[in-house]
């Protein structure tokens, strides 16, 4: 123990050296760097392999290197990740433990560190393993200024060199969860921190392609060694399971994002952190075929008006090239990175959820690529919510399955979890969104199953959406019950057309725009409206421009008491909606700040002044208690708990004064 | 099976020429070979004399050890049979084994028990491949194998056609110590799979051997042997042996062992065998009839071709009887479902090809029927060796029509005996002639129909899902398009690729639906 401690020591004092020496002698090409430092890796391993080499022992190696920790209470070591990167893979599951994996026996423990909040660990409880790293959380990570500290990380000292320093405190925490491999979901994406975020993960996961990398080439070292005699193929020598080092198919990392615009800038903080930019040169990156990608990916789809400005968060959303159909494959070379590669021999896919169903959905071509995925990362999820949440789980689901023809790796290489296809449990995922919603939280409990556990950010919504209410107006929160979640649609609609639309129509309600979040609910309120004959006018997604602006017309003008507006068409268009007295909710919007955008358009300048109904005007917002997530993004946690549980069926919050 | 191949005619005359005089055989040697083998059969069981006399010997005076001992106590193996306690020491010396005995007697066990007592000493994995000729043997083969040595974690590995490749590969690539294999998809793997090779094998099996050394899987079985190590220990086991030299030495044994219980082809004691005279158009008649008679009981009947399985099968449903077929043309998973039915006793009745034949271990079969005769005498072995195992008693009949009657005689030559009639009255069996008429007609109709639907044909060679109850149209499709095709210059379906083929498949299964009203 006390000799591994030293050897750990001495590795580091080392690396620190060569670390200045080289920034003193400017940085040598790529490729120099990568052998000396696949060179230093070797000599590390070399020294602590005596007496652990074999990958079943790997529980062993974790338990000293535990303990090293607790020996020494230094700032560095608590950046070191508590499982590394050939730690995690190289450990066997049980089929013992995939059971408790599977029924979800987890311990559960919180933290908090100062820039993330509060978050809750969930690891499950594995029976070939001591209870892994207890209260290790409770310590806020350090601040990190040097290379060097990244590389106690286990970065890769080539990109280390590389990251912009200094980390802000969030990346650094979310770089020690991710570093972990724990499963993390952050429901706090701002546009404010999406490039800290975006910066963060594409660190790691260009780390996690670099580590495999040299694992790779410097195994196909050792099985040249193994050749007993020259000119025998490579796939006659028996290699040991030791050398497993593969998954099935190549691709090891996904990222899932909605926007081209988005694939634009992971990819450009991808090359800036292999290649950095030299001082005086504004030359392009060398990657292969960079200026076709600049094309596809760049310029501008959507034209934002300058007279009457779209709100500030639509044009960050929608800046750039917002097409939703694109797949990028990239692979990683020694020396450089090219894009647009063949997806059978890419590391890394980034891809909209549209395009890889397209893709999984294609006869001619098998899907055998989305085998092996270690690393899957969903950014911005609340845009797949307004593209088409089925797509991502429709993608989710076709991960890891039994590929349908035999692979092109060498069978003695492929590591054990991919065999016996227990591969979703080795897979990270990094889930990014800007609030919470119970399909978000579905997808983390039920479609990751990181066999380390997962992170979930946990803070309290203090306020909520309604705090940017302008228009001083009484709100009125309606409570429907249901009995079950998959009654609720029905649940909701019969309350809706037996209760509220008799009444509306009763007292004769007009200027009534009635907001449905799903396009299900939509339709079906449309259909009955139709049937029974009530003089309403709609706009949805799928409304053409003409028939928006009549529509918004024959509202503004007193035509029609009802206009039915989905939310995408306001997610896509934000069009201003004038003329609004009395607004319904059918169901708390998916997207929060929507509640406030609505209201605020019933300030008194969007009003007709002719339609003589003058300071009368409502807010309504129907809610089962399955909505509650949705409801504290709105009101706050406090609040919308005391709505789904208390004993009044209505509440009133008002801003008048 | 049902093809005979003109070697294995002559192999058939000369065994049989050479079983009619036992002491002949031993002269006729034509190899050193052949020597060899019937010189050391000599000396093995000179060794063995000794304590087989005195009292039952237990798993452990065999050298087995004691890891092996007590899987097999768990399995409710009390002792050794005769080919195992004559095989095992032998194996346990290192040496190639030719084991020899009658069904039914443990075969399995005689070759399983050395690997994994070799195993259990030096664990390595790809130790040993056992080959078998057909699927079904080489999944009760593998249960053998994890039943043995589930103790000890061996993990087995079967390799046949008919079922996922790629599940397969990634079981192979999981480096199990045992491969259970047919040839075919064994040699499938060795070209496909990358970073597979078995040069490490230490022991190779040929269950069957006679069929497994036979033309049917020459070229496969030469590409096997190529690629296997010359460094192995080799054990060849069957019920019949083939005498040919030239077959055993593609083997390549060295200084092989024969172990032989019987030497002569001989059936169990428990099993009596019947045989039954009458004319070729009351087979199904009297086939109803001992159905009857037996009733409660659990049957397999052989046939000779996939089409008479299913004939057969229809018309026994005709008649309310649980029949159900098993033959090489259905899936690979139907062929385990109606195995697995039959096995479960959920179906009483079991109709099959000769794929059945050779070394199932049903313990519940009570009754074999040869509904046709079997070509090779050897198989007739075989199949009644389904029957009466293990010590259990049971019984075999044999129809056999005017036209059989050469083939029978050869049987009989083949048992050293005659067999009794088996008895019945003819009044009794005509007073079924009516209602099995009518059923041989609905069959004879739903045969058509499922011939229709399916483009089911006999003696193809095509994997063609075959006469079960599901539907699917696709395979409507490409069966009509495949039948057509032959036929008519109009064949444009391969052009047409899978756009135009909804309709072309339509158009021609009208065609044909015409063609057959005429």
């Amino acid at each position: 123990m006390e000799q591994l401690h030293k050897r750990a020591t001495q590795y580091q004092s080392t690396v620190s050296g060569e670390e200045s020496k080289m920034t003193v002698n400017q940085l040598p090409s790529v490729k120099d760097e990568n052998e000396f430092y696949e060179q230093l890796v070797s000599e590390y391993r070399s020294a602590a392999a005596p007496t652990i080499t074999e990958s079943n022992r790997s529980v062993l190696l974790r338990k000293k290197v535990k303990d090293v920790k607790n020996q020494e209470e230094r700032d560095p070591t608590d950046l070191k990740p508590y499982n590394s990167f050939s730690e995690r893979l190289n450990f066997d599951l049980t089929s013992d433990d995939i059971t408790e994996i599977i029924s979800k026996i987890t311990k559960v423990s919180k933290a908090k560190w100062s820039s993330i909040g509060k978050f809750q660990i969930e690891v499950p409880i594995l029976k070939s393993t001591t209870s892994p790293h207890d209260n290790d959380y409770n310590k806020q990570p350090p601040e990190t200024v040097k290379s060097t500290d990244l590389q106690i990380m286990d970065v890769k000292m080539s990109l280390a060199a590389n990251v912009a320093y200094p980390l802000s405190a969030l990346q650094i925490e979310i770089l020690q969860i991710a570093n972990n491999y724990l499963d993390l979901y952050y429901p706090q994406r701002t546009h404010a921190n999406a490039e800290e975020i975006r910066y963060v993960y594409c660190l790691h996961a260009v780390n996690h392609m670099l580590k495999t990398r040299a694992l790779i080439l410097r195994n196909n070292e050792k099985i040249a060694g193994l050749v007993k005699y020259p000119n025998q193929p490579l796939c006659d020598v028996a290699i040991p399971d030791s050398l497993r080092d593969q998954g099935l198919k190549r691709m090891k990392a996904l990222i899932l994002l909605p926007f081209r615009e988005s694939a634009l800038k992971t990819v450009q903080i991808m090359a800036s952190l292999l290649f950095p930019k030299q001082k005086g040169q504004n030359a392009t990156p060398p990657i292969a075929k960079y200026d076709r990608f600049l094309n596809d990916f760049s310029g501008n789809t959507i034209y934002f008006p300058k007279t009457n400005p779209k709100p500030f968060d639509y044009e960050q959303t929608f800046s750039g090239n917002t097409d939703d159909n694109f797949k990028l494959g990239i692979r990683f070379t020694k020396k450089s990175m090219s894009l647009y590669t063949d997806i059978s021999g890419s590391d890394i896919l980034i891809a909209s959820p549209l395009a890889l169903r397209m893709m999984i959905n294609d006869k001619d071509q098998d899907y055998d690529f989305l085998n092996s995925i270690e690393l899957l990362i969903i950014d911005q999820a609340e845009l797949f919510i307004a593209q088409n949440w089925e797509n991502l789980l429709y993608v989710l689901d076709h991960l890891h399955l039994q590929p349908q023809k035999l692979p092109d790796t060498n069978c003695q290489r492929v590591r054990q979890y991919c065999l016996s296809g227990t591969s979703r449990f080795y897979r990270q995922t990094l889930f990014f969104s800007s609030h919470e919603l119970p399909e978000f939280r579905g997808l983390f409990n039920n479609k990751c199953h990181n066999y380390q556990g997962k992170v979930r950010i946990i803070n309290q919504i203090a306020r909520g959406d309604i705090s940017n209410v302008l228009t001083p107006i009484e709100q009125v929160f309606q409570r429907i019950d249901c009995s079950s979640v998959e009654t609720a649609f029905d649940d909701r609609f019969q309350h809706f057309v037996g209760h509220i639309l008799p009444e509306c129509s009763k007292s004769g309600l007009s200027h009534c725009l009635l907001y449905v979040p799903s396009y299900f609910d939509y339709v079906r309120l449309r259909n009955h409206f139709k049937n029974e004959m009530i003089n309403f006018v709609q706009i949805s997604e799928y409304t053409k421009k003409e028939k928006i602006s009549r529509a918004r017309d024959i509202f503004f003008h007193s035509g029609a008491p009802f206009l039915l507006y989905s939310e995408r068409a306001h997610f896509f268009r934000r069009t201003r909606i004038k003329g609004i007295r009395h607004l319904i909710f059918y169901q708390p919007p998916n997207f929060p700040n929507f509640y406030s955008d609505l209201i605020n358009l019933m300030l008194e300048v969007n009003q007709n002044p002719r339609d003589g109904l003058q300071d009368v005007m409502s807010v309504k917002v129907f809610y089962s208690k399955f909505d509650t997530l949705s409801l504290s993004n709105i009101v706050g946690n406090e609040n919308a708990s005391k709505l789904a549980l208390g004993t009044n069926d209505s509440y009133l919050f008002s801003n008048k004064k | 099976m049902s093809e005979t191949s003109e070697d294995e005619q002559a192999q058939l005359q000369t065994s049989e020429e050479e079983l009619s005089d036992e002491e002949g055989q031993e002269e006729n040697a034509e190899d050193v070979d052949e020597d060899n083998v019937d010189d050391q059969s000599a000396t093995s069981s000179d060794e063995e004399e000794t304590p087989k006399a005195e009292q039952p010997l237990t798993w452990k005076d065999l050298g087995l050890s004691e890891t092996l001992c007590k899987a097999c106590d768990e399995l409710k193996w009390k002792a050794p049979s005769k080919i195992q306690k004559e095989a095992i020491p032998v194996a346990l010396q290192g040496k190639d084994v030719i084991g020899l005995a009658e069904t039914g007697s443990g075969k399995t066990g005689a070759f399983a028990l050395p690997i994994l007592h070799a195993l259990l000493e030096n664990p390595q994995r790809y130790f040993a491949l056992v080959l078998t000729p057909t699927r079904e043997l080489a999944f009760q083969i593998g249960e053998q194998f994890e039943a043995l040595g589930s103790g000890i974690g061996i993990k087995c590995c079967v390799i046949v056609g008919g079922m996922d490749m790629v599940a397969q590969g990634l079981q192979l690539a999981k480096k199990p110590h045992i491969i259970i294999a047919t040839p075919g998809r064994l040699v499938d793997h060795l070209e496909n799979l990358k970073g597979f090779n078995l040069k490490a094998i230490k022991y190779l099996v040929m269950d069957e051997a006679d069929r497994i050394l036979n033309m049917d899987f020459e070229v496969e079985l030469d590409k096997i042997l190529k690629v296997l190590p010359r460094e192995r220990r080799t054990f060849l086991f069957s019920a019949t042996m083939t005498k040919k030299v030239k077959k055993l030495q593609r083997a390549s044994l060295k200084d092989p062992v024969k172990v032989e219980v019987s030497n002569k082809y001989q059936t169990v004691d428990q099993l009596q065998q019947y045989y039954l005279f009458i004319p070729v158009k009351y087979k199904d008649v009297y086939l109803v009839h001992i159905l009857n008679e037996l009733a409660g009981n659990s049957f397999m009947i052989f046939c000779s071709t996939c089409n008479n399985t299913v004939k057969t099968a229809l018309m026994l449903r005709a008649l309310g009887l649980a029949a159900i077929p098993l033959h090489g043309q259905m899936s690979q998973n139907k062929r385990l479902a109606a195995l697995n039915k039959f096995k479960a006793k959920n179906r009483s009745i079991l109709i099959s090809t000769d794929v059945a034949s050779r070394g199932l271990d049903i313990p519940h079969v009570d009754v074999v029927v040869n509904f046709d005769i079997p070509t090779h005498s050897k198989d007739y072995i075989h199949r009644v060796g389904r029957t009466a195992r293990a010590g259990r008693s049971g019984q075999a009949i044999t129809i056999v029509s005017q036209y059989d009657i050469e083939l029978y005689q050869r049987i009989e030559q083949l048992l050293g005996k005659q067999l009794p009639l088996y008895k019945c009255e003819e009044d009794e069996v005509m007073a079924l002639q009516e209602r099995v008429a009518e059923a041989q007609r609905t069959a004879k109709l739903e045969f058509k129909d499922l011939e229709d639907s399916k483009g089911y044909k006999g003696g193809r060679g095509n994997k063609r899902t075959a006469a079960s109850d599901n539907q699917d149209d696709s395979e409507q499709f490409t069966g009509a398009r495949k039948r057509m095709k032959p036929m008519g210059g109009r064949g444009g379906g391969k052009g047409a690729g899978g756009r135009g083929l909804g309709r072309g498949g339509a158009a021609k299964k009208n065609w044909g639906r015409g063609k057959n009203k005429n």
